[in-house]
């Protein structure tokens, strides 16, 4: 049949991922990507352009120190012990703060790293200057912050080797630059994913829709579904060709069946009638007793072939109980003839959607079983209901618990040396109950003897009344 | 009784033919619908015994077209019994439905069961066994001899005979007591039924009515031919 290999829709392969998730990993690649790329600009372009990073440094202790200067004044000019280092431990600071008037606030000299009393030369320079010597630096500089309303001019001289002392404020930088950046991009990122895949599948999950719609006993049915997109309407356009394709060989499988009928029962009822000429004996009684041995198995081979490809009016309604009735009534004599009886309950089956003659020819089909396994003088039992389905319970010797699955199977026979039946019957009537969204539950009745279920599919079942 | 023959299969004509003739009917017989449509509009036959996979057209056609200018029986004889293919010949107005193959004493019995049916209510004599009963003179007879029966139990027996072989349903059995007397209680079947068995015995007719739970009763002769 199907490559177990290729085959997507196997139950046992996980399920693949979603469309969300898959779009999600490339573009957090593509996110990364970006960031790195961001990250290397970033870290070139201060690497290479060091008095950017001396302002931004000074500014940065400049700005620490300010969130302290309410401190500092309630304290009388004392410098709190996080102020005594700078923001990279290895280095070295000094600092003084000026008021308006050009007071000393507050100062903090680190060793031999000191700054003059003088003010700064105008208010309104904001310097920063920078010497060098070996690979050590000298940064010095003067900003201007505002606290509490109050203009402040903070002096920094920072003393230090190397790049290291740069690291915070070029981390802050990569904070400002990248990561936030990043961030903000992949949120949006998210968010058009989720809503671009889901306006993107919109139109697809319309046809999904409309194909969970169809009914699989409906096979003229074909998808019209109102879609925006020319994909979507390709994907309609080429399911409605597979419904087609499919429609057209359960037709040919009908048309067959139609035909064979007539190929074999035509020679058939020539052979009936011819027997029926010879005179009464021995002889005749046996070619008889094959001539309907025959009958039964053509009956039940096309019974097989239209059960298989049964199409369901979705718009009949059979009313189960009506049809089990009519069923028992007419093997009742039957039934009679053999030397056995059929019981009928009415439990209260409702009326479903479906095929009445197929209905009536499964549980016809589980009757004639029954009756075939009862000993002389025994009753087969038949419940119609409760809710959509039918129980039908013999008092023969019943089916073998390792049997019971393979008796739905075609050809199969419980009795394999016996020469009555086609071993078809329970096959035919499997086949009519999954075209009804239904199935066949045998088990082991009470005190002996078979009971077959035959239950209808929940989701076609109309109920009658507020019960 | 002149019954129309349309089968396009030869041999199979030429059995029905000799075996029909045998049993008293006398026949015509075409191999196309053209001609059999021909014969039926000169002929007025009794009955039409007609094949629907007939070579040179639909046999469903057929019986619309006659149905429009006669109500002559139509007993349809097919190769097709599919799931629902019963239901298109008798919504064409077939009167009766045959599946190949069948045995001839079977086709002769549907055949007397047609040429009958019309009247077939009043005036006549059903027979079972060795019982009789004259639905005119509403009499019942065993062996010949008349023999006594409430109204009730006529009625009902009645109704058994005219379905004899077939369950009737006990609401069809319960309306002979309905039109007889006015409330019915839920057991007044059920004594009726037995009533009209120690009724039967008695007179020693060889009949049996059965019972089949659920759904009705069922009137057979004793000898129930094994005909399966």
């Amino acid at each position: 049949m199907s490559d177990p290999g290729k085959s997507g829709s196997d139950a046992k392969t996980p399920p693949a991922p979603s469309l969300v998730l898959t779009l999600s990993r490339r573009l957090a690649l593509v996110g990364l990507a970006f960031m790195l790329i961001q990250l290397l600009a970033v870290i070139s372009m201060y690497v290479n352009n060091t008095n950017e990073l001396d302002q931004l440094l000074v500014t940065a202790e400049a700005s620490k120190i300010a969130a302290d200067i309410p401190r500092i004044r309630a304290d009388g000019g004392a410098i709190p012990e996080e102020l005594h280092h700078p923001l990279f431990a290895g280095a070295r600071r000094a600092f003084h703060i000026h008021d308006r008037s050009g007071a000393i606030i507050g100062r903090f000299d680190n060793g031999n790293l000191t700054f003059g009393e003088e003010a700064p030369a105008s208010f309104l320079v904001i310097r920063t200057q920078r010497e060098e010597w070996d690979d050590h630096f000298l940064l010095s500089g003067t900003r201007r912050v505002m606290v509490k309303g109050q203009p402040y001019w903070i002096s920094v001289a920072i003393s230090g080797t190397g790049f290291r002392p740069f690291i915070p404020v070029l981390y802050d930088e990569v904070a400002f630059h990248v990561i936030f950046p990043v961030i903000l991009l992949s949120v949006m990122f998210v968010f058009f994913n989720i809503s671009a895949v889901r306006s993107t599948l919109k139109p697809l999950r319309t046809v999904i829709d409309a194909i969970n719609q169809i009914d699989p006993a409906q096979i003229s049915t074909r998808i019209d579904a109102a879609t925006s997109t020319r994909e979507a309407q390709a994907l309609v356009a080429a399911v409605n060709r597979m419904l087609a394709r499919i429609e057209r060989s359960v037709r040919a499988l009908r048309e067959f069946a139609g035909n064979a009928a007539h190929e074999l029962r035509t020679p058939l009822a020539i052979m009936l009638l011819s027997i029926g000429k010879l005179p009464d004996g021995d002889v005749k009684s046996k070619l008889l007793k094959d001539a309907h041995g025959m009958k039964r198995l053509v009956d039940q081979m096309l019974d097989m072939a239209q059960a298989t490809a049964l199409e369901i009016d979705g718009r009949a309604l059979v009313p189960l109980t009506a049809v089990a009735r009519d069923v028992v009534a007419d093997l009742t004599p039957l039934a009679i003839t053999r030397g056995r009886s059929l019981v009928f309950h009415d439990t209260g089956a409702p009326e479903i959607r479906g095929h009445s003659d197929a209905i009536g020819r499964a549980l016809r089909n589980v009757i004639e079983n029954g009756l075939a396994h009862s000993p002389a003088g025994a009753a087969v039992e038949i419940f119609s209901g409760p809710g959509p389905c039918y129980t039908v319970r013999d008092h023969g010797a019943g089916i073998p618990e390792d049997r019971r699955a393979k008796v739905t199977e075609r050809f199969y026979r419980v009795n394999q040396s016996g020469n009555e039946g086609s071993g078809l019957g329970l096959a035919i009537v499997l086949a009519i109950m999954e075209a009804h969204g239904g199935n066949v539950e045998i088990s082991a009745a009470n005190g002996g003897g078979t009971l077959v279920r035959l239950n209808f599919g929940a989701g076609r079942s109309v109920p009658l009344g507020s019960t | 009784m002149r019954i129309l023959l349309a089968e396009d299969n030869e041999r199979l004509a030429a059995l029905i033919m000799e075996g029909l003739t045998a049993e008293g009917f006398t026949l015509d017989h075409f191999g196309t619908l053209a001609d059999a449509d021909d014969a039926a509009r000169s002929v007025n036959y009794d009955l039409i015994l007609l094949d629907l996979g007939m070579p040179d057209g639909d046999g469903v056609d057929f019986i619309r077209n006659l149905r429009r200018r006669a109500a002559t029986p139509v007993l349809v004889i097919t190769a097709r019994d599919g799931l629902g293919d019963r239901v298109t010949g008798l919504d064409s107005g077939a009167d009766d439905y045959l599946v190949k193959p069948f045995e001839l004493s079977e086709l002769a019995a549907r055949c007397r069961a047609l040429l009958r049916r019309p009247g077939a209510c009043l005036g006549v004599t059903l027979k079972l066994a060795n019982l009789e009963f004259d639905s005119a003179g509403r009499e019942v007879r065993v062996a010949g001899k008349p023999i006594r029966l409430s109204p009730r139990e006529r009625d009902l027996l009645e109704r058994l005979m005219r379905r004899a072989g077939h369950v009737v349903a006990k609401e069809s059995l319960e309306e002979a007591l309905y039109s007889l007397e006015a409330p019915v209680t839920p057991n007044a079947l059920e004594a009726a039924v037995s009533r009209l068995r120690r009724s039967l015995s008695s007179a020693q007719a060889d009949v049996i009515v059965h019972t089949a739970h659920g759904i009705g009763y069922m009137l057979t002769g004793k000898q129930a031919a094994d005909h399966v």
